[in-house]
């Protein structure tokens, strides 16, 4: 099961950081709009709700601005988040 | 006789299922008489089994990297020449092969089924797969250690089970339409059907509830979708302006309500993206559901997608071609090789490298010698010329060769120049209302061999692409790609993309 180590989904992670909108993507890949968590250590990711629509999601909205913890997995480069709460 | 080879991985099978892979093997030795009754000789290869690889005539792989199953592939093909391939298993059984996104956006890498389709050797350059010329699909099973056999087995049933049907079967379809892609989606269907009265479009109007639909309406037995799609996420999504995105499709409106036999192709982002979903505590993806339902092949892409609003490129075409030549009688998975070939015909000499990337992230899922239907119109021409299944894929791998000759793929610029053609290139961006773009890239095209001078300059030898990309603020997922081919002293042409 080599391939499917390599692939599969790890533990959940417990990450805090600031809820940014804005700029995503970095230098080399397209540079976008979204919704990111910024953490302590300057890692940007993706923040997608588990059950929340990825395109538009108020609820993450409101969180734009905000410091918070939050408890889910990464995939690839965005964070699929089960818990959000403030730290 | 024709052959198909079912390729696998024996440990990873039985890691995944234990001792029920004894019910597996035997769901196997039925579809090798079921297949042997359509006079299909099939063979079973493990390619991480001694005995196995032994029987098969090739090594046994030294371990299940993408590398060394690609050449186990190719080894086969070389060996066996089959008619079919079948990778069974999903990409924990069998690996997908990555292949370097040559286009702008967030995928790191296009998982992709296509390498196994090329006869050249393992490499993460889509450059080396410009010439596909096997018929090649995967039927998966659910990723992740399985308590039960059971969706495997269902899958393997539904592709035993089914007998062609008519194509007029076929011609009855459900589609869905994000509705700023209604005139791109409508052009899809009129083309393959004659007529689009049937699409759905999402939203209807401004609406901003999800969709469901009853069995009823997803009764038809071709599915089409033109429509958003997110990484990891059990649904596709319309779009109606830059902030209504309701749910277009949810995987689990599927369950109990698919016809036997459906064949589904999506365009959408990530539409046939093979992901675990227990960890994640997500619904199941909307390929898994379809072919867990009873659908006998689904078309999809791994990654972001791309097409117009509206007029067809891209992923329209290449599931626009798909759905013509099941249409037309072709076996699965030689619908998806002349469709993957008629891409290319249409798209080259020089691929841009936004289609590049769609050539690598669709792939088929299901049995690529199930024959959804007969064309009766086929039947009738045949009683005056016949084709044979060899000879059909002695064709179709040398068109392919031919294709990988005359093609030249794009590769981004190691060093970014600016277009000498400002005013030219300003008329474009104006004409199609594209702003100010967000970023520009630069893309060479592979020089190639053995051409005349003529030739050289009425193919645009010395042609380059720029790609502009344009981000809409506050809409994250509304992305604009405007493609311009230049010459040395001439724009050549351009083309706009949406991100699906």
């Amino acid at each position: 099961m080599k391939e499917g180590k390599k692939k599969s989904i790890g533990a959940d992670k417990v990450m805090t950081g600031r809820v940014v909108k804005g700029p995503f993507g970095g230098v080399s890949k397209s540079a976008h709009e979204a919704i990111y968590l910024e953490t302590e250590t300057g890692e940007k990711l993706k923040l997608v709700r588990v059950g929340g629509n990825p395109f538009n999601d108020p609820e993450l909205n409101k969180l734009v601005g905000k410091s918070v913890q939050v408890k889910g997995k990464v995939v690839d480069y965005q964070l699929m988040a089960k818990e959000i709460g403030p730290v | 006789m024709s052959v198909k080879l079912i390729i696998s991985s024996k440990k990873n099978l039985q890691y995944k299922y234990g001792t029920k892979l004894s019910q597996v093997e035997a769901a196997l030795g039925k579809m090798v008489k079921a297949d042997k009754a359509r006079k299909i000789d099939t063979r079973i290869v493990y390619v991480d089994d001694a005995a196995s690889c032994k029987a098969a005539g090739i090594k046994k792989v030294p371990n299940m990297g993408q590398a060394a199953c690609k050449k186990a592939v190719d080894d086969l093909f070389a060996k066996h020449m089959p008619a079919y391939t079948m990778l069974l298993g999903c990409h924990d059984v069998f690996p997908l092969q990555d292949i370097d996104n040559p286009a702008e956006d967030e995928d790191f890498t296009v998982p992709s089924d296509l390498p196994y389709a090329c006869d050249a050797p393992y490499s993460r350059s889509i450059s080396a797969f410009t010439g596909p010329g096997r018929v090649v699909g995967r039927l998966p099973d659910l990723p992740g250690k399985q308590k039960t056999p059971a969706y495997i087995l269902t899958v393997l049933t539904n592709a035993m089970e089914h007998k062609p049907v008519s194509a007029n079967v076929y011609h009855k379809y459900f589609a869905v339409s994000a509705q700023v892609w209604r005139k791109s989606t409508e052009m899809t269907l009129r083309t393959l059907f004659s007529d689009s009265k049937a699409l759905v479009l999402s939203p209807k109007a401004k609406e901003t509830t999800d969709a469901t639909y009853t069995k009823a309406q997803l009764k038809p037995s071709l599915h089409f979708y033109n429509c958003h799609g997110a990484n990891t996420d059990p649904n596709y999504y319309g779009q109606r302006g830059s902030n209504n995105y309701p749910v277009a499709l949810n995987s689990g409106n599927l369950i109990g309500n698919i016809t036997k036999g459906t064949v589904a192709a999506a365009e959408c982002c990530y539409g046939a993206q093979l992901y675990d979903a227990a960890p994640l505590g997500v619904g199941q993806a909307v390929c898994y559901n379809y072919l867990g339902e009873g659908a006998i092949a689904f078309v999809g892409s791994s990654t972001i997608a791309y097409g117009p609003a509206d007029s067809n490129a891209l992923a329209d075409l290449i599931t626009q071609y798909y759905v013509r030549s099941i249409l037309k009688g072709a076996s699965s998975g030689r619908a998806f090789l002349e469709a993957r070939q008629q891409f290319l015909t249409d798209s080259g000499p020089q691929l841009d490298p936004y289609e590049l990337k769609t050539l690598a992230q669709f792939y088929l899922l299901g049995d690529p010698s199930v024959q959804p239907a007969i064309d009766e119109d086929v039947m009738t021409t045949k009683i005056m010329a016949m084709n044979t299944i060899s000879n059909s894929r002695a064709a179709l791998f040398s068109k392919g060769m031919s294709l990988k000759q005359n093609l030249q793929p794009s590769h981004k610029a190691k060093r970014f120049v600016k277009s000498s053609l400002d005013k030219e290139m300003q008329d474009v961006l104006n004409a199609v209302n594209f702003g100010t773009p967000d970023q520009e890239f630069l893309y060479g095209v592979d020089e190639m061999s053995g051409v005349s001078g003529l030739q050289k300059k009425l193919m645009g030898q010395d042609a380059r692409y720029r790609a502009f990309i344009k981000h809409k603020e506050g809409a994250p997922f509304e992305t604009k790609v405007l493609v311009v081919k230049e010459g040395k002293d001439k724009l050549l042409g351009w083309r706009l993309y949406e991100r699906r």
